[in-house]
């Protein structure tokens, strides 16, 4: 798989980062974002077309559902679903929570477009591996 | 009376019973029970048995009694005369336990004495948890407003090159350099209130310190020497000291210190780097080895009011555009993450020593090889 071939499942609940995200990942050539404002709305666009999302965005800190519900809610159904975790906390405490739930990267806010480019080329070299 | 019923009550029930000595010392200066027997042993001993044996070897009373009939209108008998012995062994005794208080009003101003100090070390830590957790929540939020500028901020300089806008390419890399610039202080507030992971791994100490710190000589100010002495002497040529370190992290600790004394300096001067290793018994025998790092400067020291608050966050002597008041707090929480300690020593107009201490766990070479492999392998 390759970034071209991306369909991404964008979920962050600030309107300012949703569209700084959303440009990224247009300028990196994914084919399609789909954007979420918060957890609730991301897993109803999740569970009615599972198989047209290659890679979930998501934040952590949401009203409603936090990042770390809907990565269960996820997981529950599809363990190999590349998922990106977006926070601005890097303590030992949430990182371990988020490795626990079986999250495929962790990337700390404010990051910038390269930063955000390894991490999805990493996710796509390592997880596509491990979904075979 | 009331007071001497109670008394009486408290001692009248006790297993020892009641002397007279114990509700006179009870009554004025309150001495803790246990302590009773001995008193009243050394007091006996001390007073009443020397002066009664002084006065029946010298007819003290019989004397005494001569002496009073010389005088007609007095008339004193010989019960009178032991009233006076008793309140005159009671006098001595008097002395004895005004002796004892002061004493005991010494001990207690030290430690007094002590709990103010550490009083005052609570409040500092206090007040520092609750900056950090102010400073950590904030810097989350500047984190996240920060996103947008940093993301689509390189798109925006790449398209004005494109375009050949050097005026507006020159104002968008100012701008740039801007959010990097505000992005480390976050990260610097982050690191001080001990929100980022830092994972720390054991390595030949030696090895570490002497990369940790050619790296920092490169990187602070040309003007400004360095010099440091011991770090060929803190282990025999069989064994090995192996330190549990970050080596990014211990390299920040030592540049923030030295760039410090750099500034210090004014940016010449000499730096003065003393590696040792400390040996210490704990309690229970074991020997416990330290790994002492001065950095000492002959800049202009600071004062102890300075002194005490170096270490608190945004607390800063330098000009507004120079210093975040970081630097310190960050080394301080560093530090602490290396189970470590920090002292600092300063004579204004002489000069500053920072003192590092780390623990480390002395090996022999074969072993410390196998501790270093493994943590490559690791990796």
């Amino acid at each position: 798989m390759s970034i071209s071939d991306l369909n991404v499942l964008l979920v962050e609940d600030d309107q300012n980062v949703a569209i700084t995200l959303h440009n990224m990942l247009m300028e990196m050539g994914v084919s399609n974002v789909y954007d979420a404002t918060n957890g609730v709305e991301a897993l109803d666009l999740f569970h009615e077309a599972p198989d047209s999302i290659s890679l979930v965005i998501c934040d952590w800190n949401m009203p409603e559902k936090t990042g770390i519900e809907v990565l269960e809610e996820i997981r529950r159904t599809n363990d190999n679903m590349p998922f990106l975790m977006v926070t601005a906390r890097a303590d030992e405490a949430s990182v371990l929570k988020a490795k626990e739930c079986n999250v495929s990267a962790y990337i700390c806010k404010p990051f910038s477009y390269d930063e955000l480019k390894k991490k999805v080329n990493h996710i796509i070299d390592h997880w596509s591996v491990c979904a075979d | 009376m009331r007071i001497l019923k109670g008394i009486i009550k408290k001692h009248g029930v006790k297993k020892n019973g009641c002397t007279i000595i114990d509700i006179f010392l009870d009554l004025f200066y309150n001495v803790p029970p246990h302590k009773k027997i001995i008193f009243d042993v050394l007091l006996l001993s001390f007073t009443v048995v020397p002066f009664s044996y002084y006065a029946t070897k010298n007819d003290l009373f019989e004397r005494w009694y001569e002496y009073t009939r010389v005088y007609e209108d007095w008339d004193l008998d010989e019960l009178s005369c032991v009233f006076i012995s008793i309140l005159f062994v009671f006098f001595v005794l008097a002395q004895i336990r005004l002796f004892a208080i002061l004493r005991m009003h010494k001990k207690l101003k030290l430690v007094n004495q002590k709990l103010i100090e550490k009083e005052r070390n609570d409040c500092r830590q206090k007040r520092m948890v609750a900056l950090g957790t102010m400073a950590s929540g904030l810097a989350h939020e500047i984190n996240n407003a920060l996103q947008p500028a940093l993301g689509l901020g390189e798109f925006v300089r790449e398209g004005l090159k494109e375009n050949k806008d050097e005026k507006y390419l020159a104002y968008m890399n100012t701008i740039m350099n801007g959010v990097y610039h505000a992005r480390g202080i976050v990260d610097n507030v982050l690191n001080y209130s001990h929100e980022k992971t830092l994972v720390t791994e054991e390595q030949w100490a030696k090895a570490v310190l002497l990369h940790s710190l050619n790296f920092c000589v490169s990187l602070i100010p040309s003007g400004t020497q360095c010099v440091w002495r011991g770090l060929n002497s803190i282990e025999g040529s069989d064994e090995r000291l192996i330190l549990r370190c970050n080596e990014t992290g211990l390299s920040q600790i030592l540049l923030n210190l030295m760039k410090n004394a750099s500034d210090a300096m004014g940016g010449g001067g000499e730096i003065d780097i003393l590696v040792d290793r400390c040996q210490k018994e704990n309690d229970q025998g074991e020997v416990i080895s330290t790994l002492c790092i001065k950095i000492s400067d002959t800049g202009r020291g600071m004062d102890k009011e300075t002194m005490q608050r170096i270490f608190e966050p945004f607390f800063t002597t330098k000009d507004v555009s120079k210093g975040t008041g970081l630097g310190l707090a960050g080394v301080y929480a560093l530090v602490k993450q290396h189970n470590g300690k920090i002292k600092v020593e300063s004579v204004p107009g002489e000069g500053t020593t920072f003192t590092l201490l780390f623990p480390v766990t002395v090996k022999s070479r074969v072993e410390a090889q196998k501790i270093i492999n493994r943590h490559s392998e690791d990796n």
